[in-house]
């Protein structure tokens, strides 16, 4: 696994990856997510970095530990991440492109046709 | 919880290991040792032309020169074969798995041992019998049809030829003489290979070169003691050399004398080894002085 | 627990020791890095470790027993994978049947199974293999004993990248509460993110030895082109258009260990790098 040269610390960078997969709906049919060693040594990372990504998920309810059988998929979680997530957007990282639509001009309407059509090209549908 | 000083089951399972690694190094020694052994056997009469006319009195001519050929052979082979008796030292790479290796020192030790200094007789002995069959079998095809060609009885190689194709050994045991040559001959062999045991353990690499130096520088002392003591033995005997403490070694006699010479050459036998020993126990990975 | 007490070691029993006084508690659960440049004694250590060397002064037990001594119940406790590898004249099969039995956890499924990891074939013959193949046989049989304590000097050195990747992995997998890996390396990129205990050695001394849990609190890694930052650094390496700096971590944050950098920082600076510690 190539991790991002950001400085971000890797256990975060782990914690992302598999709220990630939990969005796309990777871990559906069972919600069994691999133990620390098994994803440890998938990834290629100490043990006790992906413990530190796992402790991070369980606190934020989105993974549980069931004891003896390992780690599951929170039922809500992946709503709950689909809200962080959007929350994030909106929240941070649209202001930037807000600001910058202003300084240039562009109109709430060139920016709604513009998503329109990158939904029709890339067949998606809000 | 097994033992850490001595476990037979580990003992024998290093053993196995150690054959194992040094398969190539034991089987290049015996078939050079038993190559070497037939070559001269069976060069010897050729050189010496001894089956060229025929023989005297039933005896076959060639035992008294295969005794001296084989008697050189031995020490030879032994002192070869002794200082290569700690070569899985060597290097630094085979002292690392060879010191890291869950085997006590006594087991390494005492395999080493096994292997260089005591089957080296083995197969010493054999390789005599072989090539002297061999000898028998080969030279009718160039004798003298006259010439006695027989196999070499073994009372004659352990009595240095003193039994001349006579196989009565009990004449054997009441000459005092050939017992004191005996005597010499044994603990000479047995010293020396303990010494270059030593120097195995001291230099594993360049073991055959530096103990020869040490041997030059060593027997002087050595022949001394050795040329004291025959002085003594032929002393006893009638010859007339003087030395310091005549009276008392004459009154002796020669089974003390030989006691004394005897325990006094086991103790430095034995010291040798006990030294090789913690040499090996203080051995590093690398050696520094 | 492997103990290293007040260890002094000389090559040459006069002027500098490689290795001065050195005190170091290796705890079990540990994967450690023994991080240094190319002949500073990283292989001193490993071989003092087993008892291949002995220490001028000090000494290394095992659970209080003396590793110099060599006992074989200390010595079936460890492994040294050394740099370079000597294997004999043998059949696979048979060297593992007759070294596997030293040691009592050695399992040859294990050694089997990471033979195919390796990409390496049953049926080989020990002394024809090429040098990085012996690593990977030596590797192998290494991680098929299954010691307490494992220790792999340059052991990513000839391995091919696959093979690097299986390294990982095992260290990874074999990881257990009661055993302690020591890799010693020089190549930080092939092992920074599978240790969790950095020792940095450097001029006979140990100038750094914390988890990377410890260095990750006190310390921020970064990569900026902010002058003002690059300003308060306690370290900076300058590159094109910036820097990678370390920076006291007084806010908590957390960013991800940079192993070369904190390295470099370590040699060159390593008073202040323990300072921030010891604060």
């Amino acid at each position: 696994m190539i991790f991002e040269e950001n400085n971000k610390a890797i256990y975060l960078q782990i914690a992302d990856r598999i709220c990630d997969d939990i969005m796309q709906g990777k871990y559906d049919s069972d919600n069994r997510i691999p133990s620390v060693r098994e994803y440890a040594a998938s990834v290629e990372v100490n043990a006790n970095t992906v413990m530190r990504s796992y402790e991070r998920l369980t606190s934020r309810n989105l993974i549980f530990n069931k004891r003896g059988i390992g780690f599951f998929v929170s039922p809500d979680a992946k709503e709950k991440i689909r809200c962080e997530k959007s929350e994030e957007l909106m929240q941070k990282q649209l202001p930037p492109l807000f600001r910058l639509m202003c300084n240039l001009g562009i109109s709430p309407d060139t920016l709604k046709k513009a998503y329109f059509d990158f939904l029709s090209v890339n067949g998606q549908s809000v | 919880m097994t033992n850490d000083i001595f476990s037979s089951r580990r003992f024998c399972l290093f053993i196995k290991q150690y054959a194992g690694e040094n398969k190539k190094r034991f089987l290049q020694m015996t078939l050079g040792i038993l190559g070497m052994l037939i070559f001269c056997t069976s060069i010897l009469p050729v050189i010496t032309g001894c089956y060229l006319h025929p023989s005297y009195n039933g005896i076959d001519t060639m035992w008294n020169k295969e005794e001296s050929m084989f008697s050189f052979l031995l020490f030879l082979i032994v002192i070869i074969s002794a200082a290569s008796t700690f070569s899985s030292y060597d290097s630094k790479i085979k002292r690392i798995s060879a010191l890291t290796l869950p085997a006590s020192t006594l087991e390494k030790f005492a395999t080493c041992i096994l292997f260089n200094v005591v089957a080296i007789y083995i197969v010493f002995f054999a390789g005599v019998l072989i090539a002297d069959q061999i000898r028998v079998w080969t030279a009718p095809i160039y004798a003298d049809p006259g010439a006695v060609i027989k196999p070499i009885p073994l009372s004659y190689l352990f009595s240095f030829g003193y039994i001349d194709g006579n196989t009565d050994i009990s004449t054997f045991i009441n000459d005092e003489s050939m017992q004191a040559i005996t005597m010499f001959t044994i603990t000479g062999l047995l010293g020396l290979q303990a010494f270059f045991t030593l120097c195995s353990a001291i230099w594993p690499k360049r073991a055959r070169l530096s103990g020869f130096v040490s041997l030059v520088g060593i027997s002087i002392a050595f022949n001394t003691i050795l040329f004291f003591s025959f002085r003594l033995v032929l002393n006893m005997y009638g010859m007339s050399f003087k030395f310091r403490w005549e009276e008392q070694f004459r009154e002796m006699g020669m089974p003390t004398f030989m006691t004394i010479f005897y325990t006094i050459n086991i103790i430095i036998i034995i010291g040798l080894y006990i030294l090789s020993y913690k040499r090996l126990k203080e051995m590093e990975s690398i050696e520094r002085w | 627990m492997l103990n290293i007490k007040n260890c002094t070691f000389n090559y040459k029993r006069k002027g500098v020791p490689t290795i001065d006084n050195f005190s170091l508690r290796l705890e079990e659960g540990g994967v450690y890095g023994l991080l240094g440049s190319n002949g500073v004694g990283k292989s001193t250590l490993l071989q003092l470790i087993c008892g291949l060397l002995t220490p001028d002064s000090g000494e290394v037990t095992l659970n209080g027993i003396n590793t110099r001594l060599r006992r074989p119940s200390t010595l079936d406790q460890i492994f040294l994978v050394p740099e370079e590898i000597g294997l004999p004249a043998l059949k696979l099969d048979t060297f593992i049947s007759l070294n596997g039995a030293f040691y009592p956890n050695f399992s040859k499924e294990d050694m089997y199974r990471h033979l195919d990891t390796f990409g390496l074939d049953r049926n080989i013959v020990l002394d024809k293999l090429s040098m990085g193949q012996k690593k990977k046989v030596a590797l192998a049989f290494a991680m098929a004993c299954n010691t307490k304590i494992l220790l792999m000097d340059e052991p990513t050195n000839g391995l091919d990248i696959p093979a690097k990747s299986a390294f990982r992995k095992f260290i990874i997998e074999s990881m257990s509460d009661d055993r302690i890996f020591v890799i010693s390396t020089h190549q930080v990129r092939d092992v920074s993110q599978i240790l969790d205990h950095i020792l940095i050695m450097d001029k006979s001394k140990v100038l750094i030895d914390r988890t990377v849990n410890e260095i990750q609190d006190k310390l921020k890694f970064l990569d900026t082109t902010d002058a003002s930052l690059i300003e308060k650094a306690v370290y900076a390496a300058k590159g094109l258009g910036g820097a990678s700096i370390i920076l006291p971590n007084d806010q908590g944050d957390d960013s991800e260990l940079n192993l070369e950098l904190l390295f470099d920082f370590a040699v060159t600076d390593p008073e202040r790098l323990n300072s921030i510690f010891k604060s």
